[in-house]
């Protein structure tokens, strides 16, 4: 048994897409028999059998994406047949050009194979040369000869010419700005020289009209980078770990109140508030290894702060928190804020967290239920604060109300632990003061 | 040595209208009285070493393609149909003459003598220049478009300066013809006089770009314009080629300078192994010079000439199947090489500081590995 894998096609591909097999499993096949169209970034291109054999399994699907260096073809090779290339020089190779020319060969078998027409549509194609020899006026004649052609005409150019079929042409941020507003230039008239399309001449179209027709009912990208990150470690998240989690609307006044008076931001006395029920409640910051079964404690709390950036969101941590008073935290997560926007964080700073807040307020909601970053066993989310009439001294008046959800791992914490933390964070948000007897 | 001025005479080129031929696409023998009486040795026998060469370098070419689809080899950048340009050539070449070629001249390297192994090798990244130039004389491919011809040009200074009789023939495409290095070679050939032969083969196709968007006239006409002799010949003949071929090295060996030749042929592949021609031409183009095939045309006359051609043909076969099983047997077993041996060949002779480069690369790799 050989196991074929999918080679680099071309230079520095990570993945192909099999459009379609030519051979099944149980075919024999002969060296460099055609067994695939295959398609890279670069081309559709025909896959030549390295072995003579047998088919034994196609590993993908047609229409599947394959990872070069991926296992793509198990072969049963002839009897005892060994490690290298096959004995028999079967065959002639196939035809090397994707258009398939064939090979001024005498072996009909492999004919047969290479005659098989590609079975992707032929590309639509314009004549280049439009019109015919040019006369230079005034210039002295001589014999026509048959080398005499007309300069090179491109085709946008040669069909620009003519009038009504022809296809419209702007400058790349007109099209740009067209595809905005799904405006198809075509329907558009043009007024810039040369039959340019120009942005007045969109204006004068509007948006209106043209763009129902031409939205798309869906569009697909792909996810790359940080938002593939994400999703690979919310899910992570979300299937291995039993989440719950418990809500607290809590009177801040005070607290707000000691924020607008110093230096301390709200997010900061907020922090000092969660490291002290911390304190009290110490495995909100230990990580459950379900592969072991053993539950890991930390010497110190690392605060990670979730931070949205413009390529998604990252949590970078506040290291040994719990050391800091709300000045200097207030310092480091408008640090931690400003370097994750720049993208500046190290590893370890992204990766270092063992509980986390999620300043979700800002975005003007009261709450969610956030996610846990993998490993850690709980996630604060703060609500955004809310002037609401609130019982205050026996009295309803005014009050300054957030939402604080606490999301945690259940296999770590139990519905007593997770509550007595989110009170315990509440009391110190309602009672700053208390700060000082904890 | 004189120098001379050349001036521009359109009288020098011959074939602009219609490629000198000889062999027309049904195998009969067209009369031509520019190549004719460079071909009265060419018999039956003489013609099917041609056809055998032909179908090899075929195989080689094809063969070598779908290694690079099976991932043994890296690139490959076919010639499919350009296999009689580059055969009539390589047989018209004296064993001392010298080839500077582009990077497609698999047909020169086979003919030439170069190892299958190692050119297996520069096609697996395995090894830069891949042969030893002096041994088969035909120095190692030139990826630059065009660079090779100013090294043809510059040996062939040397060897008029010399006295030698040998003769440098440099190979590049159409797209070559537009880059300076080429007509700086042409520049310093014509003043020279330099036995060089510059050989053209106009596979119509710089990557996508088209040999008509380069130039409204004939290449075969740019070379006159620095007063050297051309010919425009059909490059998917092999005896046209053989004959304009020996016409040049016959020029240049008895003083007669430079000579261009223009072989027009068509590469029916894609650049490379990398490269989609779907995308920059069309299909019925290919068909039409697939009509045109240079071994078709030399099966006809062969057998026009009343020769056994299933014989023949199981020849080919067998010397070109021999061939295509050596050169995957090279390719699947080819060792990458050490990382030292970047030290090895950057002067025939190395200096202190490359040999204590080399010694600090091994003891910094023998730190990692444990032991060399």
């Amino acid at each position: 048994m050989k196991t074929f894998l999918l080679p680099d096609l071309g230079e520095g591909l990570t993945e192909s897409e099999v459009v379609a097999w030519r051979v099944a499993e149980g075919d024999s096949v002969e060296l460099n028999q055609v067994l695939a169209d295959i398609e890279t970034a670069k081309a559709v291109v025909e896959l030549p059998s390295p072995y003579e054999g047998t088919i034994a399994k196609l590993h993908a699907a047609e229409g599947e994406t394959v990872d070069v260096g991926a296992p793509l073809i198990d072969f049963e090779l002839a009897g005892d047949a060994p490690a290298q290339a096959p004995d028999a020089p079967a065959g002639e190779a196939p035809a090397p050009s994707p258009e398939g020319g064939p090979v001024a060969s005498p072996d009909d078998s492999v004919a047969e194979v290479e005659a098989e027409p590609a079975p992707e549509a032929q590309p639509e194609k314009v004549s280049v040369l439009v019109g015919h020899i040019t006369v230079h006026g005034g210039k002295p004649t001589r014999a026509k000869r048959t080398w005499d052609v007309e300069p090179f005409v491109r085709d946008e150019r040669a069909t620009a010419a003519a009038p009504g079929t022809a296809k419209r042409r702007a400058m790349p941020p007109v099209r740009k700005l067209a595809k905005e507003r799904g405006i198809d230039l075509q329907s558009v008239r043009p007024t810039g020289p040369d039959g340019l399309v120009t942005r007045a001449d969109l204006d004068a179209v509007g948006t209106a009209s043209a763009a129902p027709a031409q939205a798309p009912a869906s569009t697909r990208e792909k996810v790359t980078g940080l938002r593939k990150h994400t999703a690979a470690a919310m899910t992570q998240s979300a299937l291995t770990v039993p989440h719950a989690a418990t809500f607290h609307q809590v009177d801040v006044t005070e607290t707000l109140a000691l924020a607008k008076a110093g230096d301390a931001s709200f997010l900061a006395l907020a922090s000092r508030a969660i490291l002290l029920a911390a304190k009290r409640w110490p495995d909100v910051t230990a990580s459950f290894h379900a592969d072991t079964n053993e539950l890991e404690r930390f010497a110190h709390v690392n605060l990670g702060i979730a931070v949205s950036t413009d390529r998604g969101l990252v949590v970078a941590s506040i290291d040994e928190a719990e050391t800091m008073d709300a000045l200097e935290l207030t310092a480091q997560i408008k640090d931690r804020a400003t370097r994750a926007r720049e993208g500046t964080l190290s590893m370890a700073e992204l990766t270092s967290s063992n509980i986390t807040i999620s300043n979700v307020g800002v975005f003007g909601v009261d709450g969610g239920i956030p996610i846990l970053n993998p490993g850690e066993s709980a996630i604060i989310a703060l609500g955004a604060i809310r002037r609401m009439p609130w019982e205050h001294g026996g009295e309803i008046v005014l009050r300054d109300v957030c939402t604080v959800t606490v999301s945690f791992d259940h296999r770590v914490l139990d519905g007593r632990e997770a509550a007595g933390f989110l009170a315990d964070i509440a009391a110190v948000l309602e009672r700053p003061a208390l700060a000082l007897a904890r | 040595m004189s120098i001379t001025v050349p001036a521009p005479d359109p009288a020098l080129a011959v074939g602009l209208d219609c490629p000198l031929r000889v062999l027309d696409l049904d195998g009969t023998r067209l009369p031509n009285e520019v190549l004719d009486g460079h071909l009265t040795d060419i018999d039956e026998s003489a013609l099917t070493n041609l056809y055998v060469d032909m179908v090899r370098v075929r195989r080689l070419d094809t063969e070598a393609f779908a290694l690079t689809r099976q991932g043994h080899l890296v690139l490959w950048p076919p010639l499919l149909g350009q296999e009689a340009a580059q055969v009539g050539p390589a047989r018209a070449l004296g064993a001392d003459d010298w080839v500077f070629g582009s990077y497609r001249e698999h047909g020169f390297a086979l003919l030439r003598g170069v190892d299958m192994g190692e050119f297996a090798r520069i096609w697996k990244a395995y090894a830069h220049g891949g042969w030893d130039p002096h041994e088969v004389r035909m120095a190692p491919s030139q990826i630059i478009i065009g660079a090779q011809s100013l090294h043809a040009t510059g040996f062939a200074m040397a060897s008029k300066i010399d006295r030698s009789d040998d003769v440098a023939l440099t190979c590049f495409g159409d797209g070559a013809t537009s880059e300076g290095d080429v007509n700086e070679a042409m520049v310093w050939a014509a003043a020279y006089q330099a036995p060089v032969v510059f050989l053209c083969q106009n596979n119509q196709y710089a990557i996508s770009e088209p040999v008509r968007v380069q130039s409204g006239t004939p290449l075969a006409l740019r070379p006159t314009g620095f007063g050297i002799p051309s010919m425009r010949v059909d490059g998917n003949d092999v005896l046209a080629m053989h004959a304009a071929a020996r016409i040049a090295f016959e020029r240049a060996r008895t003083g007669g300078g430079p000579t261009f030749i223009e072989a027009v042929t068509y590469r029916r592949g894609p650049h490379t192994t990398t490269d989609d021609p779907k995308r920059y031409r069309d299909e019925a183009e290919v068909e039409e010079w697939v009509a045109k095939d240079p071994i078709d045309r030399v099966e006809r006359a062969l057998e026009r000439m009343g020769a056994n051609m299933e014989a023949v043909r199981a020849e080919a076969k067998i010397r070109a199947d021999e061939l295509a099983k050596e050169f995957r047997a090279a390719a699947e077993h080819a060792e990458p090489p050490l990382a030292e041996e970047i030290f090895d060949d950057v002067y025939a002779q190395p200096t202190k500081r490359l040999e204590r480069q080399r010694a600090e690369h091994l003891a910094f790799a023998a730190s990692i590995e444990g032991k060399r």
